[in-house]
Order: C-alpha cells, then structure tokens, then sequence
C-alpha cells in the first residue's frame, strides 16, 4: 500500500494546480470549522466564568437567571431591592467570609453604573482565578470618584480626570440627570471579556449622595442638596440591589442558601452562579451550535469540491488505469490509488486549515484581547476539535470511496482494454 | 501486495520445462456475457519456449479478446487455457492478477506510459506489484533504476537529458521503448505486444523489432506478438493467422483489412 499512496501522491503532483486549489479550499473551511469551534469554547468558557470565586449571589425574591442577568450581566432590572440591614445580617453570618454589595439602577449614556465597596476591586474575580486590574488609575476613593470598565471608557473616549454625569434609571436616553453631582474618572480597567468592561463602577456612598432627596424615583420638589452639601450627611446606603458571597467553605453552600431563601424578615434569592450561568449558556449557547453547522456545511462544500475534481479525470484516466492491470495492478489497487488521492488531498487540506488556524490564532490573539476581552488559549486541539478533524478526514474517505467504486468497476470491466 | 509465496506458487512443477508450451489453449470457445454466439473459437493453439511468435488479424477478430485470455483478464466458458502450465481458469481472480504481474510483460500500441512517472518510474513499474520481478533484478543488479538503466540503454535509450524529460516530451518511438523495457524488466516468461508498431513509421519499425527480439533472446522470453500489418511477418519464427485458428470468422469485418 505504500506503493500506491507513493503512486498517489505523483499522480497528484501532477496535476497540481487544481490540487491545490482543491487543498485550499478544504483549508480555508477546516480553518472556519475549528476556528468557529474554538472561539466557541472560548466563549463558553469566558460566560460561564463571568464570576468565579463567588458561592452565592443573592437578591430580592426572584427567579435565578433573573437575578443573574440583572446582577451579573446588567440586564434588565431588580424586581426589588434588599433593605441594608439584612445584607448586614447576612454578611454577619459565621460561615460568611466576605461578601460584596452591589447597587444598580442609574446608567450614563446607556452603561449601567454600578454602586459597590472597594472590595470589589480586590475581590471580584473572573475567568477562573484572574483578578480585575487597572489599566489606568486606581479604585474611588472619593464620593464622587468613579472606575470605568474598558469598553465604556474606550467607546466614550474617557481618560482619568474626565467629569461625567449619571443618569437616573437605567435607559440608554434619560432625561433625568444627577447634574448638580458629577463624577471624576479615577480609574480604567483593563478588558475581562465580562460585563465588567460595560460597567461604570462608584462607592455605594456616591449612590446614596446623588439620591440624597429623591423620593421613588424624581426629585423631591424644592429641596436641593449641593455636591458639598451631601458630603457632610451620613451616607449609608438604605438599600442594595443584590450582593455576592464567598463562605468559608464551599461545603457551607447548600446551607447558607437554604437560610438566605427561607430569610424571615425579607423574601430572598440566592443562587449557585455556576449553576445559572451554565443554565444561561444553554439558552445562548444556541447560536455558536448554528455557527458550527454552518461551518460543517462549508466543509461539506469543500469535499464536494474534491470529489468534482476526482470525478472528472476519471475518464480520462482509464487509460492510466489498463497500464497499471497491465504490469499487475489488481481492481483494489486501482480503488487504492484512487482512495489515497483523496486522503492525501483531505490530509493536506486538513494540514493547511490547522496551519492556517494557528497562524490567524497568534496574528489575532492580541486583538481579541484587547477589542473582546476573550482570551483564546493557543493550545493543542481539545478532544472535541479532534473528533472534528476525525470527522472531517472520514469525510474525505468516504467522498474518496464513490470515484473509486467508480474506477474499480471500470477497471473490472475494462480490463488491459484501452477505452478513450 | 507484494507476496513472498507468489515465488513458490509459480515455480513449474513439471522437471522437463523447457518442453513444455508457454501457451497451450485448447478446445476453447469464448462468448460475451451479453452477447449470443461465441466470437473466438480455438481448437489448438500452441506457443513454445522463447518462440517469437507473430499473430495476424485485423481488428474485430477476436484480437483483443484472445489477449484478454492469455492474460486472465478473461475466462473462457468453454476449454482450456494454459500459460506456463498455469490453467487461467483454475486460479483465482488475486492469483491471476498476480500472475501477470509475475510472468507476463505487456505493451500497449500506444501511450504506453503513466505521465506522471518519469521515464525511470514507469520501467520499473512492474517491479512495484511483482515480489519475483523485483528479486530477479535485485539478483543481477543493484539496484531497480540500474537494471532500468541497463534495459534503457540496450534500447538506445541512454541520454541523460532524455531520461530527465516528462514522459509526455517523449517521441512515439521513445515512448515505445521506454514501454519495451518495462514489458522486459524482472525478466517475465512471456512478452505480450499488442500493435506496438503502428504508430511508428516504417524505419523505426525495424528497428524498435529489432531491439525487442534482442532483448528477448537474452532474456530467453517468448514474444507474442499481435498485429494486423502483414508486413512484419517475415521478421518472426513463426506467423499464426487469427482468422485461421479462429474458427469463428464470421464477424466480416475482420476481412476488410
């Protein structure tokens, strides 16, 4: 067999042009099928470990994939707030470690401005173990000193020392401005790939401030407090939107959720992010599944390719083959050559994608970075890139086996007989 | 593919060989699958040993189909067929695909060559799907591409630049014995030439027959050789009409030629 895919691969040779067109083509789509894949598990990957390190992120009374969208992607809204004092009672709990608040509801041209302490700087942590980093600045210090994630500071065109207003409610147009009260950006943070980067992050107590006489959402007429003003009330916060927990020991989970949800002074919600954050996937998830289809058919295109190309010289190499039963080539060995030119052709082609992938993974790695966040690990191919490729080469075999039934069946009744 | 037994199982078993015919066809009736009555019908026919034999018949007489037989391409319904004391019909479809690779050379009338070998490849070609071809040259020479040289040259073949050229660069006449030393390489028993000549003019006729009768005596090969140009016949030992031994010859078109 040797032989034969050595002749295969001369008999390729020569006709190399349309070879290699055909080699490309199955490249270029192998390319698409695994770089499609690849950023899909990527992707996966980075939204399912939006948060991590966290047990529990707990909220006013609702359903799991609510409280995460609102708590951890910033979508769509709290159904109610929890009262201070039970988040104090809770953060109080013996088995807790740390626990960090989080206060939603005001936006600045369309990104969700988020309350928080500066443990969320140090704490919060993503994408398995990586802490959030400033890009430039540092965390608020000040009432009015605000963090911005690295897409709003870079779509907007913010740099440290820039003053911006917040917005009541949290549309992307709002009418109803906390002017009297800007903030200073103090600090950009690098890309994560999360809702962090849509984020503009403030002190609970800088909250508070710009709601200091609000009343249910408008100003309460006539009475107005400067920016000096509010600075010397006492500013803790009434309510939260919702907070995230980290126990001593994850065995405490169950346990510490139980309490949370059969919490007898407010109705409560705590969930396993991990668990809603896979359960969300599986909704989003959709998507990458249709790309990786597509991209199956363009392979698919690609070996049809092939076989077009196979195809056609057929008749003209019945010639060739009454030469080869002539020195004693047998009917299988002609199905052989045949066979072994698509493979051949399926393994350059599936060479040149792998070429072509990793090549596109080193150039755009950097990029990915930093316009999306998404790190894509250069790493040899998963189990599920592999059964591809698998797929892709049985593919090939299989595109192979019709010219070739074609030819040893020719070869069969033709025999030595020369017919063109 | 390439069987070490294939050795053992062609080895004669008969002490006296040299007597033996390396064709021996008898009582022979061969009909197209499709077709209704015979188109070869051959009561004895017999080659001997290193006999350079010529086989007249213009087309349409059974030509190829008789070819067909001699190199198990074919089976007949009827008699029987004997190459070297192998009864064609006895083995199986693998051992007769081996047997030609073993014992037959053969030469087409024309484009003989797989254009994507180079004029080396494609003589030692037989040796690739032959174990014994390959250990018969390998027992005199070398190396294959040396035997393939040595063959080349006795065929006036021996021009550097020549052989460096695409097989498809070639002349006719080149191509042919290019071809020539393939059928002879390994030193097969038997050289099947079906019309080798008739797309080379007259004086290169001559002497491409001239070369291969060489090369056969040497070689101690018996030379079948087909054609319908009666011409050539005073070249050969011996001459066997088709359409004599045939005794369907009722096809008419065969005697237009």
């Amino acid at each position: 067999m040797k032989n034969i895919l050595l002749l295969a691969l001369k008999s390729l040779r020569n006709r190399k042009f349309t070879v290699c067109l055909t080699i490309v083509s199955i490249g270029l789509s192998v390319a698409l099928l695994l770089g499609v894949e690849r950023i899909r598990t990527e992707s996966r990957n980075s939204f399912t470990a939006t948060i991590s390190d966290i047990d529990l992120v707990v909220g006013a009374r609702s359903g799991p994939i609510q409280l995460l969208l609102y708590s951890v992607f910033r979508i769509g809204h709290a159904t109610n707030n929890i009262s201070w004092e039970s988040y104090q009672d809770i953060a109080a709990l013996p088995s807790v470690l740390w626990t960090i608040p989080i206060s939603l509801g005001d936006s600045h041209r369309g990104y969700r401005v988020m309350g928080t302490s500066t443990e969320y700087f140090t704490r919060f942590s993503y994408g398995g173990k990586q802490k959030l980093v400033f890009k430039k600045g540092a965390p608020f210090a000040d009432l009015y000193d605000a963090v911005l994630g690295a897409e709003t500071a870079q779509t907007l065109g913010y740099s440290i020392g820039d003053h911006i207003i917040i917005s009541h409610g949290a549309g992307d147009v709002s009418f109803i401005e906390h002017a009297d009260k800007p903030f200073v950006v103090v600090g950009i943070l690098a890309p994560t790939g999360t809702p962090v980067d849509q984020t503009i992050h403030v002190s609970l107590e800088g909250i508070e401030a710009i709601h200091v006489g609000w009343k249910g959402g408008s100003s309460v007429g006539g009475v107005k407090i400067s920016a000096d003003q509010a600075r010397r009330l006492k500013l803790t916060p009434k309510v939260i939107t919702a907070f995230l927990l980290k126990l001593q020991s994850p065995i405490a989970t169950f346990t510490v959720q139980r309490t949370i949800n059969q919490y007898k002074e407010e109705p409560l919600t705590a969930i396993l992010p991990g668990v809603a954050l896979q359960q969300l996937w599986e909704l989003v998830g959709v998507a990458g599944k249709a790309l990786i289809v597509v991209s199956a058919c363009v392979v698919v295109v690609g070996l049809f390719g092939m076989l077009t190309t196979l195809m056609t010289s057929l008749n003209e190499r019945r010639r060739e083959m009454a030469i080869l039963r002539s020195v004693g080539a047998r009917p299988v060995h002609i199905f052989s050559l045949i066979i072994g030119e698509a493979i051949l052709v399926t393994v350059f082609g599936i060479i040149t994608g792998v070429v072509l992938l990793y090549s596109l993974l080193i150039i755009g790695q950097p990029l990915m970075v930093a316009r999306f966040g998404l790190y894509i690990h250069i790493a040899f191919f998963s189990g599920a890139e592999l059964v591809l490729l698998g797929a892709v080469l049985l593919a090939g075999i299989v595109a192979g086996i019709i010219p070739g039934w074609k030819i040893y069946h020719y070869s069969l009744n033709d025999g030595m007989t020369i017919k063109t | 593919m390439l069987k070490q037994n294939s050795v053992k199982e062609l080895e004669p078993s008969c002490p006296d060989e040299n007597l033996r015919p390396v064709i021996d066809i008898t009582g022979l009736s061969f009909t197209w699958p499709k077709g209704l009555d015979p188109v070869l019908e051959i009561e004895q026919f017999r080659v001997d040993r290193g006999e350079l034999l010529f086989v007249i018949g213009p087309s349409g007489c059974g030509k190829s189909t008789l070819l067909g037989l001699l190199t198990g391409i074919l089976l007949p319904q009827q008699g029987v067929v004997e190459v070297l004391q192998h009864k064609i019909s006895c083995l199986s479809e693998v051992a007769r695909d081996r047997f030609r690779a073993d014992s037959i050379g053969y030469i087409f009338q024309m484009f003989n060559l797989i254009p994507y070998l180079s004029v080396i490849e494609n003589v030692i070609l037989p040796c690739q799907f032959s174990a014994l071809r390959r250990e018969r040259v390998l027992q005199q020479a070398s190396s294959l591409k040396e035997e393939a040289l040595r063959l080349l040259g006795h065929l006036n073949l021996n021009d550097s630049r020549l052989l460096a050229k695409p097989v498809s660069e070639l002349s006719v006449g080149q191509q042919q014995r290019v071809a020539a030393a393939r059928a002879l390489i390994g030193g097969p028993e038997l050289i099947i030439a079906d019309e080798p000549t008739s797309s080379l003019d007259t004086d290169h006729r001559e002497a491409f027959l001239r070369l291969l009768f060489e090369e056969c005596r040497s070689s101690g090969a018996t030379l079948v050789f087909v054609s319908h140009d009666r011409s050539l016949a005073p070249f050969f030992d011996r001459v066997v009409d088709l359409n004599v031994i045939n005794k369907v010859s009722g096809g008419g078109v065969g005697d237009l030629a």
